[in-house]
């Protein structure tokens, strides 16, 4: 009985939505339009539930580290007060409007999130020099369509010479087009792969975990 | 030679990179932006809209890709209130209608445009793909109130005669690509313009070429070429000779690590006979 609760009835209930929608998409019918467009909003729902359940998980993750004192255990406790600060200033008042979460928001984590990105940059510029080897044919043209798109892409392409970016557009519209046509077919029947095998019930992974299945 | 290669220790590459990022926006070379064939049909297509036309601006910017997405959606944002079309606001990244308010708007000449009249957030939705589909296809439903003012929808004067996507003559997403065109014009078929990562931008290519797309502006480059169309100098233009000096950096350690690979490959394998 277990197993019929814990795996068959969501899978029961992954295929049916999933039929119902794919028929509420092709089928014009009024009802089937209002239950989809009710079907979509709880979507909406469930997904918010994610932020709390997102909030619960690392407070309780990050106290048992702090408990244990384990490695790095300030940071964690760092982290817990950084993000309760800027729950309880954005809940103040006008909601997100209080002064004290402004400036930390504006000031600090906006410069800190663009920074963990620019962090890239680097990585990237270390690999060119180091990693990209034209060990074969086939790494030496990847390797010289890259260094022509890369030139391309930037204003300085042109000033260097004028047929950098006729020959970077050129491997920007007619091979790398043709390729990314070919992965996006290739990724859409991939897609559709995997919602039949979705609907059929073959995807377990979605109600167990990795062990039980 | 091997004294000389800079890259034995990984962090004069850094040091390297600092400096040449650095020295463009201390002093600005002024290298020429020549406007790419995307951006070109995204302008156009803004130009062209009458007055008073309804646009939705969606979007999952936030702090942490800003540098990539923020100057296009500033760009199109500007050209927007210039043309004095209404704009409606969403987001589907949960920073999205803070950043906007706080980072976004300030910036812009919004040109006597008054909120609820002429344009509103309505805030998050939680979600991605799904409620972007929940959103486009009855906005009431998922919507109730108003990031700002938290005043229910049906009260808000630009939200009049808004119901779904296809009541708009306009949709800019900010953002990846592919769920924007999946949710917004192939049921709808209302015309699509998107401002994408810079990495991202050869991959939507054919959704250019096959008219699902009618304009992209790709990352920081698109952004320095929409502020040349437009005008204006905004952070597009401004990091333009950084992003020139980079790439220029990134070529030239491919080029040198291939050419100092070789030798060394060369001479090893005379070591060998």
């Amino acid at each position: 009985m277990s197993e019929f609760l814990r795996r068959d009835i969501p899978l029961l209930i992954t295929a049916f939505l999933t039929l119902f929608m794919l028929a509420e998409y092709f089928i014009d019918l009024p009802i089937l339009g209002k239950l989809g467009g009710d079907i979509r909003s709880w979507g909406v729902v469930i997904s918010a539930f994610v932020l709390p359940i997102g909030i619960v998980t690392l407070v309780r993750n990050n106290v048992t580290i702090i408990r244990r004192r384990e490695k790095n255990w300030p940071y964690y406790l760092w982290s817990l007060i950084i993000m309760f600060t800027m729950i309880i200033t954005g809940l103040i008042g006008d909601l997100g409007k209080h002064p004290v979460f402004i400036w930390l928001y504006n000031n600090i984590f906006t410069h800190l999130s663009s920074t963990m990105y620019s962090i890239l940059a680097f990585f990237i510029t270390t690999a060119s020099a180091r990693a990209f080897r034209a060990r074969n044919v086939d790494a030496a043209l990847v390797l010289i369509s890259g260094v022509f798109v890369i030139l391309t892409v930037a204003p300085i392409g042109e000033v260097i010479w004028p047929g950098i970016p006729v020959i970077g557009n050129w491997f920007l519209d007619i091979p790398n087009m043709a390729g990314m046509r070919g992965i996006i077919i290739g990724v859409g029947l991939g897609v559709l792969a995997l919602g039949i095998r979705t609907i059929l019930g073959y995807e377990k992974g979605i109600v167990m975990g990795e062990k039980e299945r | 030679m091997e004294k000389y290669v800079v890259w034995k220790d990984h962090r004069w590459i850094y040091l390297l990179l600092i400096v040449v990022v650095s020295i463009p926006i201390l002093s600005p070379i002024g290298l020429p932006v020549p406007i790419s064939k995307s951006t070109m049909m995204s302008f156009d297509l803004i130009e062209k809209l009458p007055k008073g036309s309804k646009v939705l601006v969606s979007s999952v910017l936030a702090g942490g890709n800003w540098p990539d997405l923020g100057p296009p959606e500033t760009a199109l944002v500007q050209h927007l209130f210039r043309r004095g079309v209404k704009i409606v606001f969403i987001g589907f990244a949960d920073e999205t209608p803070t950043i906007t308010e706080t980072t976004l708007l300030p910036r812009i000449n919004k040109y006597g445009a008054r909120y609820g009249e002429d344009y509103v957030n309505l805030g998050f939705l939680a979600g991605g793909e799904s409620a972007m589909a929940a959103f486009a296809n009855d906005i009431r439903k998922v919507v109730t109130v108003d990031f700002v003012l938290k005043k229910p929808i049906a009260e808000i004067p630009i939200m009049k005669d808004i119901y779904k996507c296809s009541d708009f003559d306009l949709v800019i997403h900010i953002g990846m690509a592919e769920d924007p065109i999946r949710q917004y014009f192939t049921p709808f078929r209302v015309p699509l313009i998107v401002g994408v990562y810079g990495m991202m931008g050869p991959h939507y290519i054919p959704y250019l070429e096959a008219g699902q797309l009618s304009g992209m502006v790709i990352g920081l480059r698109g952004a320095a070429e929409y502020e040349y169309l437009l005008g204006f100098k905004g952070e597009g233009l401004m990091g333009s000779d950084s992003l020139s000096m980079t790439h220029l950096l990134v070529a030239l350690f491919c080029i040198l690590g291939n050419v100092y690979y070789f030798i060394t490959k060369t001479k090893r394998k005379g070591d060998k006979r």
